[in-house]
């Protein structure tokens, strides 16, 4: 069973009296571990596709199954639930909380999800070390660097160990050489703890290194394609 | 650091309102300087103007000191940086100005305790400000306000100056600051008494100086201690972590603003509330002490006629253990008129042994005695200085009082020598009372007596000898109260005429009845009615001039705990086996007035309660724009997986943590108002209110609804913003800029 199977999923706004279809019966299956990336320009559908994914929206029809359960029909506090258990956001201007620096940030997750405090404090500091921001822990938001916010972000998403994360052009807000480093921790987080990744991006070099690349126009998947890119990639993500 | 800017503008607008406070004091001086020249001095009057000048001087010193600390800072500014030459003039004449006030303040007060030494406390300030010419007072009124504006701007000069201090300094001096406010509170907890030390005015300048110690060291603990609290209650869970947080960081400006005014709102009204309530509460408390004094608790009686074989009746209910006095009265309605006036009147023929026993009676008499009542003889034969020389007018009263809250003596003393005043123009003082009470009403008063003016004639051609004499008819004695006595015109010897309606038989139908009485004694409640409307006499005398025969009205009884009233009023009705009787605690005997102060209370609260709604307007404004600030904050908690019932928690938990600093903040100072009230009273005109302090009576049940009450508004107020919240489209939320 994969991890993540979209069936015929559609998502049509209404605006101003005509229908405006979004989403356009998307077909989907993403595996554990896989590591994807989608592609499109510009009001294709990939962040309303990202937000359905991660429950945060409801379709209009279709079915999103995660290992074999569907979340378009569940009640909203099993879905937030399912959200801080399963499911790691990055966004493109990093929301971090304001009032919180990099250490209680990271913790949030596990404080909302009812994890214990000093639980929660460990894990997100062993995190903030393995992204390299071992000594901002007690920087706010507004004393860290763009890069540095995003890797904090990373760390966020990374918190509840969750099945997938779901990124919305995470490095469309930093300079090459820095969204390049974000996307080094990607790509290493995946390899080493098995993390699926799903990567809405502008950035062809991201795009390059991707085993796996959907792209998307006008509300449907133009192509889907995969390849056995950078050796080390494959075996990991065949793995169950 | 050095470039750091001095906002003046922004100054220039706090140092205005400041002016505006500052000009409302002066104007305040200015009334009590005003009542201190012209009046004689009321309790507390000396101790305003003592204060205002203390309350100056405290500032003075303290502008002083912080204009001297900003001196150097400024200088340390860059040269160049806009509005610094400007900060360091202004700077300069602050420091001057403090001085002035200073001096001024010094000179004052020395001119004060150097002439008062051996004179009346405060005495000096009177003295002082009679001496001195009007225009001068104007003057020196002026100067002394235009002295206090320029101590207030330097100390916003201070304030200023204050953030150029480098935050170590800045330490540095709170923590001096706050261990000197430690050790004067201290201090003066351990030496000085919380109680007045005596009953004149100025004994209550230290007692005053550690309340409001303690006020400003409660104060500071509280500011520091909030964040603390807020600290500790992040340790609490996710949504507390996150209110708390929320609370503690600094919002946007506005937000930052009306999120201080509804907290100042929600302290301000329930403050307002808590004392309105105190004071009606001390109202009724005193009324209730005062009833309760001079009605039984509980009142036996018939609806119609009078009761027979009462004697066996008072043994019944004397025998309960929890009376402790019963006595039986009869009660009628008369009229009574004295050589200028009449008046309707309640008669009550007591028991004259028992009946001091059932009421206050006894002590509340200001003049004579109630043994004359049953002794009309010695009555008769009163010696000058009982029937009221002006000497034992002064001393006689203050010896009686039994309970100090209680009205101002000076009230009684100060009626009676009016009257008398009134009844002689000369002023022969000395002999007034013998030659009023027995020169010029040698046999039936109500017909001889002449009116006051054409009196002079009258007294020179009977030279009073004070002798006491058999120059009086025997009479039975009348007890009158103090208001009754003043429209009568009547004084302990003098007689009255009492005339009951129910009259005997005349030729051409019913006669109206009269029979003079000699006035036995004054008393005086503090109850306008009862001393209006009281005359007592004894028993017999009572049965006989109303005819009763050997029945009685009614048979008061007190019992040992006033709350038990009704159960022995109960159990009594059950002793006494007469179902004709009616047996009344005293809640059920004054049920309507209490009824209405009840009802009165009541809507004082819903009429005060609305304040508290205005503020929980501010409160939910407040966090509609907290809500409105936070939207993306919110979408974020979504994505992390917050359920809507967290957001709603955060959200009320920042409306309630408002509204419990406010609520207590107002509690607090509430309370602080009414224990000042309470402890040094608050002088009130006797002649309007009839009470001469104001009463405060805090009820801490009343409190606790008050706080609970305004955190529940706060709450309520917060119930829209935190639903709002929690439905916000997550998708939207984060899109939202
Ligand atoms: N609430 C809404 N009501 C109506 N139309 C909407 C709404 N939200 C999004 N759309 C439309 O849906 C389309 C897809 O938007 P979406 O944000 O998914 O595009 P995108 O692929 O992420 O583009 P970009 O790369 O610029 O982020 C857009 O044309 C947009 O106008
Ligand atoms: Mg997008």
């Amino acid at each position: 069973m994969p991890l993540l199977r979209v069936e015929k999923l559609r998502k049509v706004y209404l605006h101003g009296g005509k229908e405006l279809v979004v989403l356009d019966d998307i077909d989907l299956v993403v595996e554990r571990g896989e590591m994807l990336c989608v592609m499109g320009p510009s009001g294709a559908g990939k962040s309303t596709l990202l937000h359905l994914l991660g429950t945060l929206d409801q379709p209009t029809s279709g079915r999103i199954l995660y290992e074999g359960r569907d979340v378009t029909r569940e009640p909203p506090a099993r879905l937030a639930a399912f959200r801080n258990a399963t499911v790691g956001f990055v966004f493109q201007f990093h929301h971090l909380l304001p009032e919180f620096d990099a250490l209680e940030n990271v913790a949030m997750p596990g404080l909302i999800g009812g994890l214990p405090r000093a639980e929660a404090r460990r894990r997100a500091r062993a995190l903030l070390e393995e992204v390299g921001l071992g000594e901002r822990l007690t920087h706010r938001p507004s004393e860290l660097s763009g890069g540095e916010q995003q890797r904090v972000a990373l760390a966020r998403a990374l918190l509840m160990e969750p099945r997938i994360v779901l990124a919305d052009e995470p490095t469309g807000n930093l300079d090459s050489r820095t969204g390049e480093a974000v996307h080094e921790l990607m790509f290493e987080m995946n390899r080493t703890r098995g993390t699926t990744f799903l990567v809405v991006t502008h950035s062809r070099e991201l795009a390059a290194r991707m085993p796996r690349v959907v792209t998307m126009r006008d509300g449907r998947i133009e192509s889907d394609v995969r390849r056995a890119a950078d050796a080390p990639l494959e075996p990991r993500a065949s793995t169950p | 650091m050095s470039e750091r800017r001095v906002r003046l503008p922004a100054l220039g607008g706090l140092a205005a309102g400041l002016v505006v406070l500052e000009a409302c004091a002066v104007l305040v001086l200015m009334v009590g300087a005003g009542r201190l020249a012209s009046s004689s001095p009321g309790p507390g009057t000396p101790e305003l103007g003592l204060g205002v000048l203390a309350a100056w001087g405290a500032l003075a010193v303290v502008s002083l000191g912080v204009g001297l600390l900003a001196l150097p800072r400024i200088r340390r500014v860059q040269r160049g940086t806009r509005g610094r030459g400007r900060l360091q003039a202004l700077a300069l004449l602050a420091v001057a100005l403090s001085l002035g006030v200073i001096i001024q303040g010094a000179l004052v007060l020395a001119a004060v305790y150097g002439s008062a030494s051996d004179k009346v406390p405060g005495g000096g300030v009177v003295e002082l400000l009679q001496h001195v010419p009007g225009p001068l007072l104007a003057a020196l009124l002026v100067v002394s306000a235009l002295l206090s504006v320029g101590c207030l701007v330097a100390l916003v000069l201070g304030a200023a100056s204050w953030t150029l201090l480098p935050a170590r300094w800045r330490r540095i001096w709170l923590g001096g600051l706050d261990a000197l406010l430690l050790t004067a509170f201290v201090l003066l907890t351990v030496l000085v008494p919380l109680e007045p030390l005596g009953r004149e005015p100025r004994a209550a300048l230290w007692p005053a100086i550690r309340l409001a110690v303690m006020a400003l060291f409660v104060l500071r603990l509280s500011v520091r201690l909030v964040p603390k609290l807020l600290e500790a209650l992040e340790r609490v869970g996710p949504r507390a972590l996150i209110a708390a947080r929320q609370l503690r960081t600094r919002q946007s400006g506005f937000l930052t603003a009306i999120g201080g005014l509804s907290i100042l709102a929600v302290a301000f009204s329930s403050c307002s509330l808590v004392t309105t309530l105190s004071v009606m509460g001390g109202f009724r408390q005193d009324l209730k002490r005062k009833i309760l004094g001079n009605h039984a608790h509980v009142g036996i009686d018939v609806a119609h006629g009078g009761i027979d074989g009462w004697r066996a009746v008072l043994e019944r209910v004397r025998a309960d253990p929890a009376v402790r006095g019963a006595s039986a009265y009869v009660q009628g309605e008369v009229m009574l008129t004295s050589a200028t006036n009449l008046g309707g009147a309640l008669l009550r023929g007591i028991e004259t042994r028992s009946a001091t026993a059932v009421t206050d009676l006894g002590r509340n008499l200001v003049h004579g005695r109630l043994e004359y009542l049953d002794d009309p003889e010695r009555l008769a034969r009163l010696s000058p200085a009982e029937l009221g020389a002006p000497a034992s007018l002064v001393t006689g009263p203050a010896g009686r009082r039994h309970d100090p809250v209680d009205a101002d003596p000076t009230v009684a003393t100060g009626l009676v020598e009016r009257i008398l005043g009134e009844l002689a123009p000369d002023g022969g003082a000395g002999t007034l009372g013998a030659a009023d009470g027995g020169a010029s009403t040698p046999e039936r008063g109500s017909a001889a007596v002449v009116p006051p003016e054409a009196q002079p004639a009258d007294e020179a051609s009977s030279p009073g000898g004070p002798e006491p004499g058999p120059a009086r008819r025997v009479l039975p004695g009348i007890v009158v109260g103090q208001e009754l006595a003043r429209a009568l015109r009547l004084y302990v010897g003098d007689e009255v005429d009492v005339v009951s309606p129910l009259g005997d038989l005349g030729p051409t139908g019913p006669v109206p009845r009269t029979r003079p009485f000699r006035v036995a004694g004054i008393f005086y409640t503090g109850l306008f009615e009862h001393d209006v409307k009281y005359v007592y006499v004894s028993l017999p005398t009572a049965q006989q001039f109303l005819q009763t025969g050997d029945r009685i009205s009614g048979i008061e009884v007190r019992v040992a705990e006033l709350e038990r009233a009704p159960e022995v009023a109960e159990r009594l009705r059950r002793a006494i086996g007469r179902p004709e009787l009616r047996v009344r605690p005293w809640q059920e005997l004054n049920r309507h007035l209490f009824g209405a102060l009840a009802l009165e209370k009541l809507a004082m609260f819903v009429v005060l309660g609305i304040a508290i709604v205005v503020a929980g307007f501010c409160v939910f404004a407040t966090l509609t724009l907290l809500v409105q600030e936070k939207t993306r904050e919110v979408g974020v908690l979504r994505a992390l997986g917050a359920r809507s019932a967290t957001l709603v928690g955060i959200f009320l938990l920042e409306g309630a943590l408002i509204g419990a600093l406010g609520a207590g903040a107002g509690l607090g100072l509430g309370h602080l108002v009414c224990f000042a009230a309470e402890r040094f009273g608050v002088g009130l005109n006797p002649e309007v209110y009839y009470i001469d302090r104001l009463p405060v009576h805090v009820d801490p049940v009343e409190l606790l609804s008050v706080g609970v009450t305004s955190a529940l508004v706060c709450l309520l107020a917060t119930l829209y913003p935190a639903l709002f919240a929690a439905r916000l489209d997550p998708v939207e939320a984060l899109r939202h800029r």
